[in-house]
């Protein structure tokens, strides 16, 4: 167990949170993207702002959209090659059955009405394709420092469990949701069936 | 944006097609011009490369 005077503590928190964190690292999107019921060519990175996690992501195309333009400004400078798209995740810019694959990583808490996001991630995948999830779980010790934390900068955060996030999926009608791995950032898979 | 992202991109509020209409480009790459929905007739504009398809309610308060 962490505490107050532990500098691995805090060093390890600067770096999950901060700086550059290993969540978005490319073996944990990677294992992610490996549960897709098909080939990942066109992924779309929800929220992913300057295209910090997006570029992590092996897929010849890669979109990063987010809703700050500011953010995607930046994106050209980090990776020539992702395609910034300005746009709001509960009504997306993409069409039907467009993508293999949609990943929200570090973002699900910062967005209002997930329910909505959820629906609209389904409608553009292909069947077979994935929402891959990578979040803080708010009952890991660390994961409630995050959420004390970004209650204290006045984030209007909503945190979700890993189990939880993976029920709610289903109810929105993905076929099939899978807890991919656990801990202080766990990433939760949710697969569009065949049937589209 | 690459030409080819208008493969996937359609209008956020009845998610119809979108016509482009370039202004600039530079190699392959519209740098600027006017995205307009073929149903609705809403125009999303193409600026610094980056198409902007926040639904119109949204553009004014997060512009940044």
């Amino acid at each position: 167990m962490f505490g107050p005077g532990d500098v691995r503590f805090f060093d390890r928190l600067a770096r999950l949170y901060g700086l550059g964190m290993p969540a978005a690292d490319r073996g944990r999107l990677a294992a992610g993207l490996a549960r897709a019921n098909r080939p990942v060519e066109r992924v779309v990175d929800l929220a992913g702002g300057t295209g910090r996690a997006t570029t992590e992501i092996d897929a010849p195309e890669r979109v990063v959209l987010d809703a700050a333009p500011g953010m995607l400004r930046r994106v050209g400078e980090r990776d020539g090659d992702l395609a910034p798209v300005t746009g709001d995740a509960r009504r997306l810019p993409l069409a039907d059955a467009s993508v293999d694959a949609v990943t929200l990583v570090d973002a699900l808490h910062h967005l209002p009405n997930q329910r909505a996001v959820a629906e609209e991630v389904r409608r553009v995948l292909r069947p077979g394709g994935a929402f891959v999830v990578v979040d803080f779980d708010p009952t890991h010790p660390l994961g409630r420092l995050v959420v004390l934390a970004e209650s204290l900068v006045g984030f209007d955060s909503i945190f979700t469990g890993p189990d939880d996030l993976a029920r709610f999926l289903s109810r929105v009608g993905f076929a099939e949701t899978t807890v991919v791995d656990r801990g202080f950032a766990y990433t939760v898979v949710g697969l569009k069936g065949d049937e589209g | 944006m690459k030409e080819s992202l208008m493969d996937i991109i359609v209008c956020p509020v009845d998610k119809h097609d979108l016509e482009l209409a370039v202004d600039e480009e530079e190699a392959d790459e519209i740098v600027s011009g006017t995205l307009t929905c073929t149903e609705c007739g809403e125009t999303y504009p193409i600026e610094d490369g980056i198409p902007n398809l926040l639904p119109p309610d949204m553009r004014d308060e997060v512009e940044a």
